[in-house]
């Protein structure tokens, strides 16, 4: 039997904004995110996806990480994230992103208040979703959701996946894994600890923003981006999240 | 050798603390001065660019613990970060002078 239990959030808001980009490019999606970052008046969660596969590396990695040129042979994007962590290679996932002015200040603390909408959200979907430190959500022990934040200016932003299919021989291959260390035995070892959940894109976007509503107590308001705001994010795009100065800056 | 001759050697290494650090060093053979060092891997720091502040503040700190744990601990001290502990990082740092995967 799954519980819904909810743990008590104490960040609460009147309303969230919520944006639906659908399926963009890497460069793009990650452009949105730096804009909604540095404009943010009200607390907006943006639901996105990805219209061609890519790798996104930490802000703190080596894009020595990523096998650049095989990514290119495969069309797959490579980009660098404002926040830290790992390599992720986005393909069948749904992906969002949270900014907020108002956040607990323990990094750990944000964390959790803001995963408990994932958490809630699998549940709604049936799923035993388990906030697992410092920055994951497991369901039966094995890692659906991967988390990263980043604050600026006392505004945060934690963007995350959750992935619906997993395909990890494919992601290995793109990544700077000496050949010999990529044994039948790690692909195993990874495939038990990584999965997908199995539902559809809309059924985890649907079960995300009632999740929001419920856990925050909140209205939710849909919007779009107005032409003045893409073009910033066209520019932050050209000039920040294509360009190899930014990608290889590490 | 004299100063002026002090050969830069460089090095690197990988570790998983709680998470995977790279360290890239070149350093200064004779005096055991850090010329320059590129610290990555898949932790947070925050705020982020701390992490080239660090970078930067290590050149010229000498390849000893106190030394470097001194100057970590400064750069550091308003920022948070997860993902390995100051005297583990110092570890590394000096680990990759002996390590065997010298660029």
């Amino acid at each position: 039997m799954l519980y819904l239990v909810q743990r008590v959030i104490k960040i609460k808001f009147e309303k969230i904004r919520i944006l639906e980009t659908g399926n963009k490019l890497g460069p793009w999606n990650m452009a949105v995110d730096e804009f909604l970052l540095y404009n943010c008046k009200e607390p907006v969660l943006r639901i996105y996806g990805w219209s061609k596969p890519c790798i996104s590396i930490g802000y703190f990695q080596n894009i020595d990480e990523v096998d650049y040129k095989k990514c290119n042979d495969m069309n797959v994007d490579v980009v660098r994230r404002i926040t830290g962590g790992g390599a992720v290679f986005h393909d069948m996932e749904l992906t969002y992103s949270f900014v907020t002015k108002n956040f607990p200040q323990s990094i750990m603390e944000s964390y959790k208040e803001i995963s408990e909408v994932i958490i809630q959200a699998l549940k709604k979907l049936g799923l035993d979703a388990k906030f697992s430190p410092l920055n994951d959500v497991t369901v039966d022990g094995k890692k659906v959701c991967g988390n990263a934040q980043t604050r600026k200016n006392n505004v945060l932003l934690q963007h995350g996946t959750i992935l619906l299919e997993v395909d990890i021989e494919k992601m290995f291959s793109l990544l700077n894994v000496p050949i010999e260390k990529i044994s039948d035995k790690k692909i195993s070892d990874v495939k038990n600890r990584v999965a997908g959940i199995s539902k559809t894109f809309d059924q985890v976007s649907d079960a995300l923003k009632s999740s929001a509503r419920d856990v925050f107590r909140c209205d939710l308001v849909p919007f779009k981006l107005n032409q003045e705001e893409l073009e910033s994010c066209q520019k932050l795009m050209d000039e920040k999240f294509s360009s190899e100065n930014w990608t290889f800056r590490r | 050798m004299n100063s002026n001759q002090d050969e830069i050697i460089t090095a690197a290494t990988t570790t998983k603390l709680g998470k995977i650090i790279k360290i890239k060093l070149a350093y200064k053979q004779e005096s055991q001065l850090i010329h320059s060092i590129r610290i990555t891997g898949d932790f947070f720091v925050h705020p982020e660019e701390t992490i080239e502040q660090l970078e930067q503040g290590l050149c010229g700190v000498k390849l000893e613990k106190e030394d470097l744990k001194n100057k970590i601990q400064l750069v550091l001290k308003n920022s948070e970060f997860f993902g390995f502990e100051i005297d583990s990082l110092v570890d590394v740092i000096l680990g990759t002078k002996g390590d065997k995967n010298k660029i």
